[in-house]
C-alpha cells in the first residue's frame, strides 16, 4: 500500500513542487504558493458543492425538523418528504468529501517538505529515487529553504505561523459555514436551535479546528504552516465568493417565485375567462340536453375554483361535446 | 448521469481516498540518516540514533556506549577520533511541543583508558543553528566541524571554544580535510574551498556546476584535489589555486570522496558504477566501469590490490550488497547480500571489512573476511541482545 501512496502522492506532489521550483527561476517559497493554489482550485467544486450543500442545508432546517417531528414513526413517508423538498440526508455525508480528499495532501505535504529540502542525506538519496526523469535536480540543488526569518523545514521560532494559521482557519470556518441565524427574539425557536446537536458541533467546530491547527503548527515545519496559512486565505475568498453567489441565487429565487405568483393569478383569470366562454358556448348550442347544461355547470364551477386541470377538462369537454353532437 | 455522481464512483473514490490515507497514516517514518562510522587500529567507533559506541574488533565486544542523559539526542555524523579525544555533533533535540526550533549540540568527549568515556565539554546549543551531518578533522587541538547551519567552525577540542567561523554557500555535510595549514572544504553550495586553518580566511574559492557532499581527496604529489559532484562529474583541481584541470565522467551523482591509491582514483555514482582513473590525467584504467546493483552512497575502500564497494541493492528488494571488485582490473571477486542497504562507508580493521548496515534487522555491524567474503561476526547494539 505504501507504493500506491508514494505513486499517486508523494511522487507526482515532489515532482510538481520540484518543477515549479525550476520554472520559478529556484523560488521555492514561490512554487509553494502556486502549488497550494493549484490544489485548492482541484478541489473547488468538491469544495463549493460542500459548502452549497451546507448552506442549503440549514436554509431548510425548519421543514426538515417540521417533517421529522410530523413522521417521526414512518420513516418512509419522511423519506418521500424529505425527496419532496429537494433533501438527501446522504448528501451531509458526502459533505465531508472535500475534508477527506484533502487529508492525503496534507499527510504527502509533511512527507514532500522534508524530501525536497533534502535536509538530511536521507532525505536528498530519497528524493533522488523519486524524481522524474525530466526534471533537473543537479541544477535545482540545494533548494533555498530560507524565507524571511524561517527556514522552511523547521518550525517558526517567532510563534507568527501559529497565530496566523489560527487566524486564518477561523475566518475559513467562519466564512465557509451557515451562519446562525438570528431568531428575532423568538425563545422558544432559540430553545431550539441551541439543542440541535448539528449547529451546536459546527459552532463548536468554528473554535476547536483552528486552536487545534494552531497548536498543530508550533511544531509543523514553517513550510506546511505557509501551506495552511495560503490554502486558509484561498478558502477565504470561496466561502465569501459562494456566499455572494448564493445571495444572488436567492434574490433570482424571489424575484422568479414574486413574479410566478403575479403570473399564475394572471393566468387562473385568463382561464376562468376562458372556461366561461367556452361553457356559454357549450350552453348556448347544447342548451337542449341536461348533460350539456351539467357540463356548462361543472366547467363554470372548474374555472370558478381550480384551474389547475384545464387541459383534462377541456379533454373530458370536447369529448362529451362529441356525444352530444351524436 | 455523469460518472462523478453515481452512488457507485462516489463510493469507490471514498474508499480510494480512506485507503490513501489510512496508509500515508501507516507509513513508518523513516530513518533520519544512516550511521556514521570510523576506526582506528583497534577500535570501530559508530553514531546511530541515540548513542555513540565503541566496538573493540579483537575481543568482539562493545566497549562503552555515550549517550547524554537527559537530552538523547540522535547521532549520525562519523565521530571524529583523535589521541583519546571525540568531537561530534547531534542531529538536534526538539525543544517540545510548545517552544518551536530545535537544539544543535557539539560534543567533546574523552576517551580514558581505552575503557571508558566521559563528556568534556558541550558547547550548548550554541554554535549552530542545524544538523551537524558530516565528520569533524582534529589537527593538534583545533577541531574543524562541518554544519549545515551553512558553515565551517574551528573549536578548540579541548574546551569547544570557537576559535573561527566560515561562513559558506549552502550546508556543508562533507568533512574538512587539513594539509599543512590549509583547509579544503567542499559544499553543498557548489563550491570548493581552500581556507587558512588559523584564520578561516578564503584562500581561493571554486564553483562548480552541482552541489558536494563528498569530502575531498587530496594528492599532494600532483598538487591536486579530487570532488566528487552532483554533476555526475569528478573534478581534480589545482591545490594551490583551485583552477580546474581536469573532469571525470559518471553516468550518475557522486555521493562520496573517492579512493585514492598508487596513481590511481577509483569513485562510484548514484547508477551503481565504479571507475578506476588515472589519478594525473583521469583517463580511464578499467575497460569499462564495473557495475553493482542499487545506487553507491559509500565511498569505494581500496586494501591489497582490491576494491570494495557498498551499495544500497535494489531499492525494491531493500537489500544491501558488499562487493570486492579486483583493482586492476575492476572484476568481481566476491558479493555479499546484507538484510538492509549500505549507505555507511566500509572500515578495514585487522583482516576484516565492516559494514554499518543502513537499518537494524539482525545486526548493526557485520565484519566480512578481506579475502573470501564469509561473515566473521556480527553485532547488534540493542540492549539485552548478544552479537551473533
Amino acid at each position: 500500500m505504501s507504493e500506491i501512496w508514494n505513486l499517486f502522492i508523494i511522487n507526482p506532489m515532489t515532482n510538481a513542487l520540484l518543477w515549479l521550483t525550476g520554472t520559478l527561476g529556484g523560488n521555492f517559497i514561490l512554487a509553494l504558493i502556486i502549488f497550494t493554489i493549484i490544489t485548492r482550485v482541484i478541489m473547488l467544486p468538491l469544495n463549493l458543492r460542500q459548502q452549497r450543500s451546507m448552506m442549503k442545508t440549514q436554509e431548510m432546517q425548519p421543514q426538515i425538523k417540521a417533517i421529522q417531528t410530523k413522521y417521526k414513526d414512518n420513516p418512509q413517508k419522511m423519506q418521500e418528504e424529505f425527496a419532496k423538498i429537494g433533501y438527501n440526508p446522504a448528501d451531509t455525508l458526502t459533505g465531508c468529501l472535500p475534508m477527506v480528499a484533502t487529508m492525503p495532501i496534507l499527510f504527502g505535504l509533511f512527507q514532500v517538505l522534508r524530501l525536497v529540502l533534502g535536509t538530511t542525506p536521507q532525505a536528498l538519496f530519497e528524493l533522488t529515487q523519486r524524481v522524474y526523469p525530466w526534471i533537473d535536480l543537479t541544477q535545482l540543488l540545494p533548494i533555498d529553504s530560507t524565507f524571511l526569518w524561517l527556514n522552511l523545514g523547521q518550525p517558526d521560532p517567532l510563534y507568527i505561523l501559529p497565530v496566523l494559521v489560527f487566524a486564518t482557519m477561523f475566518l475559513q470556518t467562519k466564512m465557509t459555514t451557515p451562519g446562525k441565524k438570528k431568531n428575532d427574539g423568538n425563545k422558544k425557536h432559540k430553545g431550539k436551535d441551541e439543542t440541535d446537536p448539528s449547529a451546536a458541533m459546527s459552532q463548536s467546530m468554528q473554535y476547536t479546528m483552528p486552536i487545534m491547527f494552531g497548536f498543530f503548527s508550533l511544531s509543523f515545519a514553517s513550510g506546511l504552516s505557509i501551506y495552511f496559512i495560503l490554502s486558509n486565505l484561498v478558502g477565504i475568498g470561496q466561502g465569501w465568493y459562494t456566499r455572494r453567489v448564493m445571495a444572488k441565487e436567492k434574490e433570482v429565487q424571489a424575484q422568479s417565485k414574486k413574479l410566478q405568483k403575479m403570473g399564475m393569478s394572471a393566468s387562473s383569470d385568463e382561464a376562468a375567462a376562458m372556461d366561461g366562454k367556452e361553457a356559454t358556448a357549450v350552453s348556448e348550442t347544447k342548451s337542449e340536453t341536461k348533460v350539456a347544461a351539467k357540463d356548462s355547470d361543472s366547467a363554470a364551477s372548474d374555472s370558478n375554483g381550480s384551474a389547475q386541470k384545464p387541459p383534462k377538462k377541456k379533454k373530458k369537454q370536447s369529448k362529451r361535446k362529441r356525444k352530444s353532437k351524436r | 448521469m455523469s460518472l462523478a455522481k453515481r452512488p457507485i464512483f462516489r463510493l469507490l473514490f471514498l474508499i480510494v481516498l480512506v485507503s490513501l490515507v489510512v496508509t500515508a497514516c501507516g507509513t513508518s517514518a523513516p530513518n533520519e540518516s544512516w550511521p556514521g562510522m570510523t576506526a582506528d587500529d583497534q577500535f570501530i567507533y559508530v553514531a546511530y540514533g541515540p548513542a555513540i559506541l565503541s566496538y573493540d574488533v579483537a575481543n568482539q565486544q562493545e566497549v562503552w556506549r555515550y549517550s547524554p542523559a537527559e537530552t538523547n539526542p540522535p547521532f549520525f555524523a562519523p565521530p571524529s577520533v583523535q589521541d583519546g579525544r571525540i568531537v561530534i555533533g547531534d542531529y538536534g533535540v526538539s525543544g517540545g511541543f510548545l517552544s518551536p526550533g530545535s537544539t544543535y549540540t557539539l560534543y567533546g568527549l574523552e576517551i580514558v583508558d581505552n575503557r571508558t568515556v566521559s563528556e568534556m565539554w558541550t558547547d550548548g546549543g550554541e554554535l549552530s543553528t542545524d544538523r551537524y551531518v558530516g565528520e569533524a578533522t582534529q589537527v593538534d587541538d583545533v577541531a574543524y566541524v562541518p554544519t549545515s547551519d551553512f558553515a565551517v567552525l574551528a573549536v578548540d577540542a579541548n574546551t569547544g571554544q570557537l576559535i573561527w567561523r566560515f561562513e559558506a554557500i549552502g550546508a556543508v555535510w562533507s568533512k574538512p580535510i587539513y594539509y599543512e595549514g590549509t583547509l579544503y572544504v567542499t559544499s553543498l553550495g557548489k563550491s570548493v574551498y581552500a581556507l587558512n586553518a588559523e584564520t578561516g580566511d578564503v584562500l581561493w574559492e571554486t564553483p562548480l556546476v552541482g552541489a558536494m557532499s563528498a569530502a575531498p581527496v587530496l594528492n599532494p604529489d600532483a598538487q591536486l584535489l579530487y570532488a566528487g559532484n552532483y554533476d555526475n562529474k569528478l573534478h581534480a583541481l589545482d591545490m594551490a589555486t583551485g583552477e580546474e584541470k581536469w573532469v571525470a565522467e559518471a553516468a550518475n551523482w557522486i555521493w562520496n570522496a573517492p579512493a585514492l591509491d598508487d596513481g590511481r582514483l577509483y569513485y562510484a555514482d548514484n547508477d551503481g558504477f565504479v571507475y578506476a582513473v588515472d589519478a594525473l590525467d583521469g583517463s580511464p584504467i578499467w575497460e569499462k566501469p564495473a557495475q553493482v546493483a542499487g545506487p553507491i552512497q559509500a565511498s569505494p575502500v581500496y586494501a591489497d590490490g582490491r576494491l570494495y564497494v557498498a551499495s544500497t541493492g535494489d531499492p525494491k528488494e531493500g537489500k544491501g550488497l558488499l562487493v570486492a571488485l579486483d583493482a586492476a582490473t575492476g572484476l568481481q571477486q566476491w558479493q555479499q547480500t546484507t538484510d538492509s542497504p549500505l549507505f555507511t562507508t566500509p572500515v578495514i580493521v585487522d583482516d576484516v571489512i565492516v559494514v554499518a548496515l543502513g537499518q537494524i534487522v539482525n545486526d548493526l555491524l557485520i565484519a566480512y573476511d578481506l579475502e573470501t567474503g564469509n561473515q566473521q561476526w556480527g553485532y547488534n547494539p540493542t540492549p539485552g541482545e548478544e552479537g551473533n
